[in-house]
């Protein structure tokens, strides 16, 4: 038993050295997520069926009130997007006066969370979209207030997503005020990220909007990430200590976007029911 | 006494019930306080089906959970492995403790388990903060009891 242990021992070694150090098994990762998606979706299922019964079972006067609330909601929203249709095309003849690209027009993918990685350590969720939808490795991923994260492993119906809090996550911002650069970098927590490299001269306020600045390639240009939070200079430290919080609410997202950022990498024509052309305020 | 494979869909249900309670959504704060059941379920057959239950069938299961919960591969399965080595070890001794004396042997296991998976983890750059190492691993030798309360009783159907 000694001498199996001792073997599994090697075996294990081996295996963690291959993932750690090597893409050898990208392959054999993202069919991974294929398979542990039917647990999820298991484990899942008393949520679901909780909120199957509140749809179902909701009463009448419930109901109106509700479908009240929301023409309201969508009365407001309705009188934003008429400034912002007025915005989006000045903003279109002021990018053709400056002879650059026109970024605005993005698609982008409505999906489920079926699933949370177990161990708080790892900032992972797993939604029900896969390459099959179009989905690839490196997608940004959106909720109604601000970046989640991105794509990190994809099978052909399920992905998982690495959240911008993770510790092995980090991402370029650029102050939405100045337009500062910055790289804010995840610490483990769902309610903060911390920003490296912050100079003791450099202007920031508390309160300041963090915006994606489309650096890296990764995440399109002007998504809000976070909002700083706490800024501590000490004269000891060549840089300051500044924390932000998300935007994006983490922990309790049920539906999340994903963003066709690249125009080359359009989606099936299987699930193009399912799009929704953002950029159609032009 | 062991002939037939009477323990094996017992076996099958109980890991799949632990791995199902160790991915079962919890907020965000309360995932530090949940039990390795998993941990649980491996020590459980490695103390009274060790004559079944080895370290390759141990590796085996820390490879499933290594699959499913999405952190660095072999994590789970060394220290699952590891934890099932020195319970067959130790069998006849650990099987002849009190219950307290046993949730102590459990604790200092499952702590072993947790600094195995945080030690590989630490290879992708996750580390835990010490408090919530030791805080699972107490609330995992609570719940010893209940596994075994739960999984000893069965014994007589599938020991045959």
């Amino acid at each position: 038993m000694g001498a199996k242990m001792a073997a599994l021992f090697v075996v294990s070694a081996v295996l963690i050295a291959l993932f750690v150090t090597t893409p050898f098994l990208e392959g054999a990762r993202n069919r991974a997520v294929g398979l542990a998606a039917p647990l999820y979706h298991l484990a899942d299922l008393p949520h679901n069926l909780r909120e199957w019964s509140r749809t179902r079972l909701i009463g009448r006067d419930t109901l109106i009130q509700e479908n009240e609330a929301l023409r309201s909601e969508l009365l407001v929203h309705q009188r934003k997007l008429q400034q912002l249709a007025f915005l989006a095309a000045e903003n279109t003849r002021l990018r053709q006066l400056l002879n650059s690209a026109d970024t605005l027009n993005q698609r982008v993918l409505v999906a489920d969370l079926i699933g949370v990685a177990p161990d708080p350590n790892i900032h992972k969720v797993f939604i029900n979209r896969g390459t099959d939808d179009g989905v690839y490795i490196g997608q940004p991923v959106v909720d109604a207030f601000g970046l989640i994260g991105q794509v990190v492993n994809v099978s052909s119906s399920n992905s998982t997503v690495l959240l911008i809090s993770d510790t092995s996550h980090a991402i370029p911002v650029q102050i939405n005020r100045n337009g500062v650069r910055l790289i804010a970098e995840g610490r483990g927590s769902v309610f903060e990220l911390g920003l490296r490299h912050v100079s003791s001269t450099l202007d920031i306020k508390e309160g300041d909007l963090l915006v994606s600045s489309g650096l890296g390639d990764i995440y399109p240009a002007g998504y809000p990430v976070a909002t700083v939070d706490k800024i501590d200079y000490d004269p000891g430290k060549p840089f300051a200590e500044v924390v932000a919080v998300p935007m994006a609410q983490l922990n309790r997202n049920r539906h999340v976007l994903l963003v066709f950022a690249h125009a080359s990498k359009t989606p099936t024509a299987g699930a193009k029911d399912a799009i929704d052309n953002a950029g159609s305020v032009q | 006494m062991m002939h037939g494979f009477g323990y094996l869909p017992w076996l099958v249900f109980t890991v799949f019930v632990a791995l199902m309670l160790n991915i079962y959504p919890l907020p965000a704060h309360y995932s530090w306080f949940r039990p390795e059941f998993l941990a649980l379920v491996c020590i459980f057959w490695s103390l009274y089906c060790p004559y079944r239950f080895g370290v390759v069938m141990a590796w085996c299961v820390g490879f499933l959970q290594d699959i499913v919960v999405g952190g660095v591969w072999g994590a789970h399965a060394l220290a699952l492995a590891f934890v099932a080595y020195l319970c067959l070890c130790a069998y006849q001794r650990l099987r002849s403790y009190r219950l307290g004396q046993q949730m102590l042997w459990v604790f200092v296991l499952v702590g072993i388990h947790e600094i195995f998976v945080n030690w590989v983890q630490g290879f992708n750059g996750y580390d835990a903060p010490l408090a919530m190492i030791i805080l699972p691993t107490v609330i995992t030798a609570f719940c010893w009891p209940l596994v075994i309360g739960l999984l000893k009783p069965t014994r007589s159907v599938w020991q045959g």
